[in-house]
C-alpha cells in the first residue's frame, strides 16, 4: 500500500528517470561500457595529473626497452614511455569524437527536421545535398580539408563531423516524417504555435532519445576515424602523441617490437567498443518499441 | 521502369555536377597562387601572365569551371607536377584498387550474410551470441590496426605472407599471396556490418504472415528460410552495401597505405603529401564520381531485386 503512495506522489518524469534507470542496472553490458566511457574521459581530462611522464619526456637508457616497474608498458624508439603516451593520447581520441559528433548534431538535426517537417521541394533539394556531401568518403573529405587548411586534430575534427552529417540528416528527417504525424502536431498548432515552436519544441524532444543513441554510435566511428587520419598524416602532427600517430610510428619498429604496434591499437578497440555497447543498451532502454 | 531509371540518372547528374562544382571551388580555396606553382616558381610578371593566360587563370571563375569541366569529359584531368597526366596516373593506378575492392566485397558478403542468416536462425543460441560478439569486435577494431598485426603475425613471425606490395594479375598466385592480407583486412568490417544488417531483417522477416503462411503450407524448413526469409532480407542488406561504398573507398586508401600497394588509394595519400594540387582535384573528382555511378547501379539491381520500389517509392 505504502508503495503504490509513493509512487503516486512522485512526478512522472522522475518515474520514468527511476524506471530507465533501473533497466540501465539490468544490463551488465552497457553498465561495463559507461564505465569503460568514464574511464576513458577522466584519462583524458586528468593526463597531467595520472601520466607517469609527460608525453615528450624521453629516457634514452631505455630505448625500445620491455616493460619495467620504470615504464609500464616499456618504452618506444625514443626512450619516451608507452603508457603516458597513451594516456596523453587518449585526450586527441576523446576530443575529436566528441566534437566531431557535436559538429555532426549541430549540422544534420535542424536540416533533417526541416526536411522532415516540410517534406516536397525542400526534402528533395536536402536529400540531393545530402548525396553530394555522400559522394565524398570521409577519408577523401578528410584530404581535400588537409589539402586546403593544411593537416591538424582540428581540421581532422571537421572532416570527421562533416562525414557524420549525412546519415545523420536522413535520421533526424526520418523521426520527424513520423512525429508530425503525432496528435500533438495539430494540439499545437490549435494552440497557435508557429512552423519553429512545433520543430524546435515539440519535435525535437521527441526525438531526443534516437539522437541520444545515434550519438553514443557516432562517437566511436569518429574516435576509428581520428587515429586512421592521425596514421596517415592527416590528423595530429607528431610529436603530439595520438593512438594513429604511436601506430605510424611503431610501423617502422614492426619485428623489434611489436608491443608497440599493439597497446595503441587495444585502446582504440576498448573505447569504441565501450561507446558501441553503450549505445547498443541505451537504444535498448530508450526504444519503446524494445522495452521489456 | 524507364521513367523511374530516368529520374534516377537525373538525380545522380545532379549530384555530379554539385560534387565537381565543389571540388572545383575547393582546390581555388587553396591558399596560393597556382600560377607560380604551375610556372615552376618563376615570379616573373611576363611569365606569371603567360601561365595565367596558358591556363585560363586570367578568365571569371564560371569559365574556368566550364574549361575543366569540358576538358575532363574529355579524359583530360591536366598535368601534375611531374608533368605527367593525372588521367593516365589515375587510370594505371584504378584496377589494383578495384581488385582489393572487389576481393574484399566477395570476401565480405560470403563470410557476413550467412553468418546473418545463421545468427537470425538460432536467435538466442551459442551459435548466434559467438557470431553476433565476433561481428561487434569485427566493427570496433579498426582495420589499419588489424593489418598492422597481421603483418605481426602472418610475415614478420610466421614468414607464411609477403609484408607488402603488389604482383600484377598475370602472375595469379603471387597476386593472391599478395592481396590475401590486404582484402581479409578490409572485408573484416564490412562483414560485421553485413552480418548485424542481414541478422536484423531475417528476424523481421522470419516473424512475417508470408512465413508463416509457407510454414503452414507445410513447406520445409529450408524452403522457408532461403527460398521466402533470405530471398526478402537480402532487399534491406543491398541497400547496406550501397552505403557500405563509401566506407570502402575510406578502407582502400588505409589498407593500399599499410600494406605498400600503390593504387588508387595509395595516391590519394601520395597527393596530399606532396601537395600536387591537380593530382588531388583529379583524384578526388574520381572517387566522387565513382561513388555516384556505383550507387547509381546499386539502386537500379535494388529496384530490379524490389519491384514495390519501382511503382510506390518512385517518389524518394
Amino acid at each position: 500500500m505504502t508503495a503504490v503512495d509513493t509512487t503516486v506522489l512522485v512526478s512522472p518524469r522522475a518515474r520514468r528517470r527511476m524506471l530507465l534507470r533501473k533497466r540501465f542496472l539490468r544490463r551488465p553490458m552497457a553498465v561495463a561500457g559507461l564505465v569503460v566511457v568514464v574511464v576513458f574521459v577522466l584519462a583524458a581530462v586528468l593526463a597531467p595529473v595520472i601520466a607517469p611522464y609527460s608525453a615528450g619526456a624521453t629516457d634514452f637508457n631505455a630505448l625500445l626497452s620491455h616493460s619495467s616497474s620504470k615504464h609500464l608498458l616499456g618504452t618506444d624508439e625514443l626512450g619516451r614511455d608507452e603508457l603516458s603516451r597513451l594516456i596523453w593520447g587518449a585526450r586527441a581520441s576523446i576530443q575529436a569524437g566528441f566534437f566531431a559528433t557535436m559538429l555532426a548534431m549541430v549540422v544534420a538535426v535542424p536540416i533533417g527536421m526541416i526536411a522532415g517537417y516540410y517534406r516536397g521541394w525542400v526534402d528533395t533539394v536536402i536529400a540531393r545535398v545530402t548525396d553530394v556531401l555522400l559522394a565524398f568518403p570521409f577519408i577523401i573529405l578528410a584530404v581535400g580539408l588537409a589539402a586546403i587548411l593544411g593537416p591538424s586534430l582540428t581540421n581532422a575534427t571537421i572532416a570527421l563531423g562533416v562525414g557524420a552529417v549525412p546519415g545523420l540528416i536522413r535520421i533526424a528527417r526520418g523521426e520527424a516524417l513520423a512525429l508530425r504525424e503525432e496528435d500533438f502536431v495539430p494540439a499545437a498548432i490549435a494552440n497557435g504555435a508557429n512552423d519553429l515552436t512545433i520543430i524546435f519544441r515539440h519535435i525535437l524532444p521527441n526525438m531526443a532519445s534516437t539522437l541520444i543513441v545515434q550519438a553514443t554510435l557516432t562517437i566511436p566511428g569518429a574516435i576509428i576515424g581520428e587515429a586512421v587520419l592521425s596514421f596517415l598524416g592527416l590528423g595530429v602532427q607528431p610529436p603530439t602523441p595520438s593512438w594513429g600517430v604511436m601506430l605510424q610510428d611503431a610501423q617502422s619498429y614492426l619485428s623489434q617490437a611489436p608491443r608497440l604496434a599493439v597497446y595503441p591499437g587495444l585502446a582504440i578497440v576498448l573505447a569504441s567498443l565501450a561507446f558501441n555497447v553503450l549505445g547498443d543498451g541505451l537504444r535498448d532502454i530508450l526504444d519503446p518499441r524494445t522495452t521489456r | 521502369m524507364g521513367g523511374f531509371l530516368l529520374r534516377k540518372v537525373g538525380a545522380a547528374l545532379v549530384v555530379l555536377l554539385l560534387a565537381s562544382i565543389l571540388v572545383f571551388l575547393g582546390v581555388r580555396a587553396i591558399p596560393g597562387d597556382p600560377a607560380i606553382a604551375l610556372g615552376a616558381e618563376n615570379r616573373d610578371p611576363a611569365v606569371l601572365a603567360a601561365v595565367r593566360h596558358k591556363y585560363d587563370l586570367d578568365k571569371p571563375l564560371p569559365v574556368q569551371y566550364a574549361h575543366w569541366i569540358w576538358l575532363a569529359l574529355h579524359g583530360d584531368l591536366g598535368t601534375d607536377q611531374r608533368q605527367l597526366s593525372v588521367a593516365h596516373t589515375i587510370v594505371t593506378r584504378l584496377p589494383t584498387s578495384l581488385e582489393l575492392a572487389f576481393l574484399s566485397m566477395l570476401l565480405a558478403t560470403l563470410v557476413g550474410i550467412p553468418a546473418g542468416v545463421i545468427a537470425a536462425v538460432r536467435r538466442g543460441r551459442a551459435s548466434d551470441y559467438a557470431v553476433t560478439a565476433t561481428a561487434l569486435v569485427g566493427l570496433s577494431v579498426p582495420h589499419f590496426w588489424l593489418g598492422l598485426l597481421f603483418i605481426v603475425w602472418f610475415a614478420v613471425e610466421l614468414h607464411w605472407l609477403p609484408a607488402s606490395g603488389y604482383v600484377s594479375l598475370s602472375h595469379p598466385v603471387a597476386n593472391l599471396e599478395h592481396l590475401v592480407m590486404p582484402s581479409v583486412v578490409l572485408a573484416a568490417g564490412l562483414a560485421a556490418i553485413l552480418m548485424r544488417q542481414m541478422r536484423s531483417s531475417m528476424l523481421s522477416t522470419l516473424g512475417a504472415d508470408y512465413v508463416r503462411t509457407a510454414r503452414a503450407k507445410g513447406l520445409n524448413e529450408r524452403t522457408v528460410i532461403w527460398r521466402h526469409a533470405v530471398r526478402n532480407s537480402l532487399i534491406t542488406v543491398t541497400t547496406v552495401i550501397g552505403l557500405q561504398l563509401g566506407g570502402l573507398i575510406s578502407g582502400v586508401v588505409v589498407t593500399e597505405t599499410i600494406f605498400g600497394i600503390a593504387g588508387f588509394g595509395a595516391l590519394t595519400v601520395e597527393a596530399v603529401n606532396q601537395r600536387d594540387y591537380t593530382l588531388i582535384q583529379g583524384v578526388v573528382l574520381v572517387a566522387a564520381a565513382g561513388y555516384v555511378v556505383v550507387n547509381l547501379a546499386v539502386d537500379v539491381v535494388y529496384s530490379l531485386l524490389n519491384p514495390r520500389i519501382r511503382v510506390s517509392g518512385a517518389r524518394t
